[in-house]
This record gives C-alpha cells, structure tokens and sequence, in this order.
C-alpha cells in the first residue's frame, strides 16, 4: 500500500513578528516605541539562540502540517541517480550536435549582445555576470568538507551538546548568520532515505567517507538532514535574463559554498558529523526542502518559500549525527496558486514549464524522478534555454517573488493562504501592476547606492 | 530614515485628528459610534494608500506605485465622504 499525502492538516501557526514586520503594521511613529523592546543586542551564540525567531522563520500566516502540501505517492520514488540530471545528461538526450550548437548559439548570443551594446548583454554586463559568478565551482567544498578546526576530541575538550530543540536552534542561528535563510530540519528515515542520491551508499562503518567511485553514509548511527536555503537576488534576476543580471543565479551558488563550509566547520567544531550540504549534495534539495518546511512545491517543479518566492537559487541539505528537533513541512496556500496563476509557464520562452490545469504522475524525461503528482518540468529544454541565453524568466515573474517594501505583498500572500478563491484576480492584478521583468536592466547603474545588493542579497528581504 | 518618515506622518495624523475633532467640539458636534467606523477606515486607508505607494517606489516599481495610490485613494476619499454624509443626516 503506497504512503500518499495529499491532505494537509493543521497543527500549528507560527507567531513571528520581525522588528520589520512590526514597524509596517503600525506604520505609524508611536511604532518606536515597541521597537525598542525588539532592539535589544544580542550578547552570545546562546542569547542569539532564545530568540523567538530562532524557533520558526515563517510568517504568522504560514501553517504547519503533517504532510507536504503536494501528493507525493512513496511507493513509486527512486533513488534519483544524478548522472540524469539534467547537466549531467544533456549530451546524451540532444545528441552530440545538438549539444556543440547549443554552446555555439550561446557564444554567438553573448557576442551580438556585445557588439550591438543590448542592454543586459554588453560588454559590460558580462564582465560584470562573469566576475559575480567567481566561486560557483572552484570554491565548491567537497563532500565532507574541509574543516578549519580540529574537533572537540582532538583538541581534549567536551563535545557541546544540548536537547534537539536546543541543538536546532543552535543550528539555525549558526546558519543564517553563514549565509542560510531558512533552515529545517528532517530526521533519516527509511521513507526519506528514498531521497537519498542513488550514487551515495548506505554501509555499515563508523565514520563517513569519500572516494573516487563512492559517497559513503553510515547506518551505524541515527542521521539528521539539516536543510538551508540560499536566495538569489531579487533586483538582478528582474533585470534580464543572461543569467538574472549580474548572474545573480552563479552568485548565489558562490556564495552556497561559503555557506557549506563555514557549516562543515561549525560541525566539525562542535563534534558532530558533517555530510553534504555543498554543490555534490546528498539528495534532490526541493524535495528535501519541502519536507522541513521551507516551502511548497511550485509550478516550476522547485522549491517557493514564503518568503523568497521560487527566488531560492539552492537547498542544501546536510546530514548530521546530531540529534535535531523536527520541522514539519508547511502550508501558505503556495501549491494551490501555483496551479492557477500559471506566469511561469506561459511566459517560459523554452515551454519547459507544465501549463496544465491539474499536476499529473507522468514525468516528462528521466532527468524527472517519479512519485510526485505534481507539474513536471521538461529539464533538457531549460537547459538548452539556459546555455544560449542564461534565462530567468520564471523566477522573474513568479507573482510570489516581490520586494517587502509596499505592505500590500504580505497582503496578497495572506489572502493565497487563506482566500484561495481570489487566486486567478491576484495573477490579474499582478500583470496590471507591471510586476514582471524591468524594461531596462542597465538602470542597475543608475540606483541609489543604498539599493544595491550587497553581496549579492536585496537589502530589504534579507 | 524610513522611520523618520513615518514618525512625521504618524503625527502629521495625529495633529490633524485633533484639530477636527477640538473644531467639531467647538461646534457642538459630536460623532456617534457608527459615524467612528467609515473615518477610522478612511484614515486606514490614507495609511496604506502613502505606504504603499512609498514602498512600490522603494522597490523601483513606478507603474505598481501610482496604481497602488490611485486604487487606495478611491476608498480613503469614499470612507471620508460616507462620513461626512452621516453626520450631515443625523444633524438635519
């Protein structure tokens, strides 16, 4: 008999109210006030940890439930071998001449945009995608990372340990402040295991390790996923689509890797296991993602976050010996809207995005893996897509994706959760409103200092 | 300096909201509960209508920013005419 979730059911809200969150509501001066109390320093990891936003990242509005929000029938998943991927297998699906004129369209596309100074495509804004892209791959960590301190046992002092809640917490504040937004976290368990890449094997040894031919996890010991998100920016992926300008896509995989280190080390340093979490992964990071919580499965077939839209450039997920207190994956109304509103797809110029009404069994290419009822994308298109003209189109438009600064964003994302009849009129209004791509990237250069994305990351949504 | 922007506002609103009323009182005249509800709204409305439109242009959106205005202004203007009808009925 297959395990199927389709059925949300309510357990909790969350009650989060950010110093941000609080200032808007008010949105007037006596707001001060209560700020103070909000404002109050941190004094150590610890203190940082008692925070109530240690707890929970989501909005008020956001519940939780038992089960992902999208039917997922277990039964019918496979261990998803990444050599399908869509990077991995493009050659071997288009054939060997289809692949060098992809390359070659490419090239030729980055060279007209030069030569004929396109705005988003001169030669200015490659140099610039060129330079925020540094890090992608050649700082990527490998799979058990490479430490920078010794751990408690070498170094003759305790292991620091604490309660799961305690160690989640700590978890959580120690990744946000390496560059994670949200984090969750999911215990191993046969069920998941299936999500677990085919190339890693399961053994009976007492530590983890790499070689050539294998990632190897132990069974000796219980195992933790801790799962964090890394966003990519707002205001560069709505200037253009070659590569979301300034590559906002390449940056956010840099700075993946500064992140899975520092999380590696941090690990390492408090004596515990530390698997994954960098560009070599341990399992498909939007399924991960949607089972602790950080979102619900989209249109595109990835991750949207509450928060962040479809704007989560990676999940990465990271296994752990250290015992962890479970997130349960959410509801913010998110899948429901996605099989409404259908801007992703309608405006996807490789039509590699479903535009169907309902979410469907049938997987569009190997590059899928199967089990999910949901709306799968065909991955070698996009692929194609990305190598000629480095599209963001998708992540652009989502209506989800916005700013925080005008309060009627956290509006519309309420009446998604709650009011799903109005679903198909905010879609409307969102085109009406111009949401979308911006006519003219270059103006990047014109704003406001202030405005800029400071390593890569909206000042207002981080 | 956003928060400087909206302590001005807050009492820029509140400084108003005195002024009518002390003026109202002066005139004898005095708003019963029901009269209360369109003026709060119409007052929440002026609210949202300026933050929003501040917000959208802090977000480099002009077209969402003056659409935003326009479609919150109409029910700020309507709540403040509904409650200037009010009282003019119940005085009459």
């Amino acid at each position: 008999m297959s395990e199927k979730s389709n059925k949300p059911r309510k357990t909790h809200y969350h009650s989060t109210v950010s110093r941000r969150d609080f200032m808007k509501a008010l949105g007037v001066g006596v707001a001060s006030v209560g700020a103070v109390s909000f404002a109050r320093p941190f004094i150590d990891l610890e203190d940082m940890a008692s925070h109530p936003k240690a707890e929970s990242v989501q909005p008020f509005w956001v519940r939780e439930v038992d089960e992902p929000t999208i039917e997922i029938d277990w039964d019918r998943i496979e261990r998803f071998d990444t050599r399908n991927n869509a990077f991995a297998s493009a050659k071997r699906h288009l054939g060997e001449e289809r692949y060098g004129q992809v390359f070659a369209e490419g090239a030729r596309y980055e060279k007209e945009g030069a030569i004929n100074n396109i705005p988003g495509r001169t030669t200015r804004d490659q140099a610039l995608g060129a330079a925020a892209q540094w890090g992608w791959h050649n700082l990527d960590v490998p799979w058990l990372g490479s430490p920078t301190t010794e751990t408690p046992e070498e170094r003759g002092i305790p292991k620091w340990e604490g309660s799961p809640e305690e160690a989640a917490k700590t978890i959580r504040v120690a990744a946000r402040y390496f560059g994670a937004t949200d984090v969750g976290f999911v215990p191993l368990t046969e069920r998941n295991k299936k999500l677990i890449y085919a190339n890693h094997r399961f053994e009976d040894v007492e530590e983890p390790y790499e070689s050539e031919e294998q990632n190897v996890i132990p069974t000796s010991r219980d195992l933790w996923a801790i799962v964090y998100t890394i966003p990519q920016s707002l205001i560069m992926t709505q200037r253009g689509e070659y590569g979301g300008y300034g590559d906002s896509v390449g940056y956010a995989y840099a700075r993946r890797g500064f992140t899975a280190q520092r999380m590696h080390t941090f690990l390492h340093g408090l004596g515990y296991w530390h698997i994954g979490g960098s560009g070599t992964g341990v399992g498909p990071t939007p399924a991960w993602g949607n089972l602790a919580g950080l979102g619900e499965m989209g249109r595109t077939n990835r991750l949207v976050s509450p928060k962040y839209g479809n704007l989560l450039r990676t999940t990465a997920v990271m296994l752990t010996d250290m015992p962890l207190a479970e997130s349960k994956p959410i509801d913010a109304g998110i899948w429901e809207f996605c099989k409404t509103c259908k801007k992703c797809a309608e405006q996807c110029p490789s039509g590699a995005i479903s535009m169907a009404d309902e979410p469907s069994r049938e997987v569009t290419g190997p590059w899928n893996n199967p089990g999910l009822v949901g709306f799968y994308d065909n991955a070698i298109k996009c692929w194609e897509q990305l190598m000629t003209t480095g599209c963001t189109t998708c992540h652009a438009v989502c209506p989800y994706n916005k700013m925080d600064e005008a309060t009627i964003h956290e509006l519309v994302k309420i009446s998604i959760a709650k009011a799903p009849a109005l679903n198909g009129t905010i879609r409307m209004m969102d085109d009406t409103f111009g949401y979308g791509l911006v006519e003219n990237p270059e103006d990047f250069w014109e704003m406001d200092p202030d405005d800029y994305p400071l390593f890569g990351l909206d000042p207002s949504r981080s | 300096m956003e928060w400087f922007f909206w302590m001005l506002f807050g009492i820029v609103i509140g400084v108003a909201a005195t002024f009518l009323v002390q003026e109202l009182n002066k005139r004898g005249i005095r708003f019963v509960w029901y009269e209360w509800i369109p003026a709060l709204l119409s007052v929440v409305f002026l609210i949202g209508a300026v933050q929003n439109f501040t917000g959208s242009l802090a977000e480099g959106r002009v077209q969402a920013a003056w659409l935003m205005l326009v479609s919150l202004l109409v029910p700020t203007a309507v709540f403040a005419a509904l409650t200037a009808r009010l009282v003019r009925a119940r005085l009459q």
